[in-house]
């Protein structure tokens, strides 16, 4: 697709603001991380708001409704992320990059035609199933025991479906409601204006 | 004598030498590199950098924190009877430092990297040795030069709810709506803005900063990932 300059920035601030909320879920994720720790689950501190950080991609896809806006807009994000202070560096690239692949499956497996909650959560799980593989590789998730392995996994799509799916769908919806969005997609049909 | 090196390391040339030392330490996968790498990263910090001792501490310490969490998290769940194991099953001191010094290895990496790079220089080397497209380089610059500008909204919108007597609650959705509606009308007015004044984000351009790759860039990626290689031999 043919990337304008507005659809670009646009990403790029709510990236921004992500970044800010990236930032402060870092700690609940701590604070979660040490509520867990005494029941020996602190593993999946992090995993119960992992939708978080795939927020970016659904939010864009679902916005612009444009193939390949999913990966770009979650890189877009990971590299501001990464630039604000995120603490994994440039390895947030790679993560951004298969994050925003994951939840790219969920569209095209629709072929970007459908736009809306099922997809939404199509797109969420299959963002949280992809990240889970890579992150199995990189973090050393095999040294968990397989049940263990299996609670992460079920955390994780839980917290996607919530905060991918439904939250970053109830953001756009309410910003295309107030009137923001009318030179994007989804502004277009809430306003009932026919996109070609 | 500290000797900026790893300031002056072209960020292009070092994020890829990162990401590359990083896919090695997960293949290697034992604690005792992991610890090399951590150690590795503190002496460039101290040694080849010009970043600050007290910026570095303040990043580790949350770090120290939730690497020790794992640690002990995985530690404890090695104790409890086999009644109980059935969710959590990690039974070695080993396993339990090797997942609490895995989060510290790749974030060291990360903070070398933060700590030694300007944003812009990064964006800018990006279009140089990656051909990323100026639109997207300047969109993020753009973007992050628009951070105090939404910081401030962010106050003011926080400011009147409290003026009004409105609760934000503690996830302040209120907020966060109002900032992002006036972000993606920033967001218009900026592109609107660049592009009026003839910026063109696909044609070629002239640059203020250049990044070139130097002999000096080339022999620390390459020494990075000898010790990265080293350490794999050693410690695996």
């Amino acid at each position: 697709m043919k990337w304008k300059l507005k659809d670009i920035l646009m990403i790029a601030i709510c990236g921004v603001l992500f970044a800010f909320v990236f930032m402060a879920a870092n700690y609940i994720g701590v604070a979660l991380t040490a509520a867990l720790t005494p029941f020996g689950y602190a593993p999946l501190g992090y995993q119960l708001i992992y939708g978080l950080w795939f927020m970016a991609a659904t939010f864009a896809a679902y916005i612009i409704q444009k193939k390949g806006v999913g990966t770009v807009a979650e890189m877009l994000a990971a590299s501001i992320e990464m630039m604000m202070g995120g603490m994994f560096g440039p390895m947030t690239l790679v993560n951004g990059f298969i994050q925003g692949f994951g939840a790219e499956l969920g569209f095209i497996a629709t072929g970007y035609k459908k736009f809306n909650s099922a997809t939404m959560i199509l797109s969420s799980v299959t963002c949280a199933l992809v990240s889970y593989v890579s992150e199995y590789f990189f973090y050393g998730y095999s040294a968990y025991s397989f049940q263990m392995n299996v609670i992460m996994i079920i955390c994780r799509v839980i917290s996607s479906i919530i905060f991918t799916a439904f939250v970053a769908k109830i953001i756009a919806d309410g910003l295309a409601k107030a009137g923001v969005l009318r030179g994007y997609a989804l502004g277009m049909k809430a306003a009932g204006i026919d996109e070609e | 004598m500290r000797r900026p090196l790893y300031d002056n390391f072209n960020p292009a040339v070092k994020a890829v030498t990162i990401i590359i030392c990083c896919i090695m330490m997960a293949i290697g996968g034992t604690w005792q590199i992991n610890c090399a790498v951590i150690v590795s990263c503190l002496l460039c910090l101290t040694l080849l950098s010009r970043c600050s001792i007290k910026v570095m501490i303040g990043l580790y310490m949350p770090l120290l924190f939730l690497g020790g969490l794992i640690f002990i998290s995985n530690l404890a769940s090695a104790d409890l009877d086999a009644a109980s194991k059935t969710a959590y099953e990690i039974a070695s001191f080993d396993t339990a430092l090797l997942l609490g010094t895995r989060i510290l290895s790749y974030a060291s990496m990360g903070i070398l990297f933060g700590l030694t790079t300007k944003n812009k220089i990064f964006v800018m080397s990006t279009m140089h040795q990656f051909h990323l497209k100026p639109k997207f380089a300047y969109g993020i610059l753009a973007a992050l030069h628009l951070v105090p500008t939404l910081s401030r909204e962010w106050d003011e919108v926080n400011l009147a709810y409290a003026v009004r007597g409105k609760r934000t609650g503690v996830i302040p959705f209120g907020p966060l709506f109002n900032t992002l509606v006036n972000g993606i009308r920033w967001s218009e007015n900026v592109a609107m803005a660049m592009e009026s004044k003839g910026f063109d984000g696909d044609g070629p351009r002239t640059y203020s900063i250049e990044t070139p790759v130097r002999t000096s860039d080339i022999v620390l990626a390459v020494a990075s990932l000898v010790l990265m290689t080293a350490f794999i031999i050693i410690f695996k």
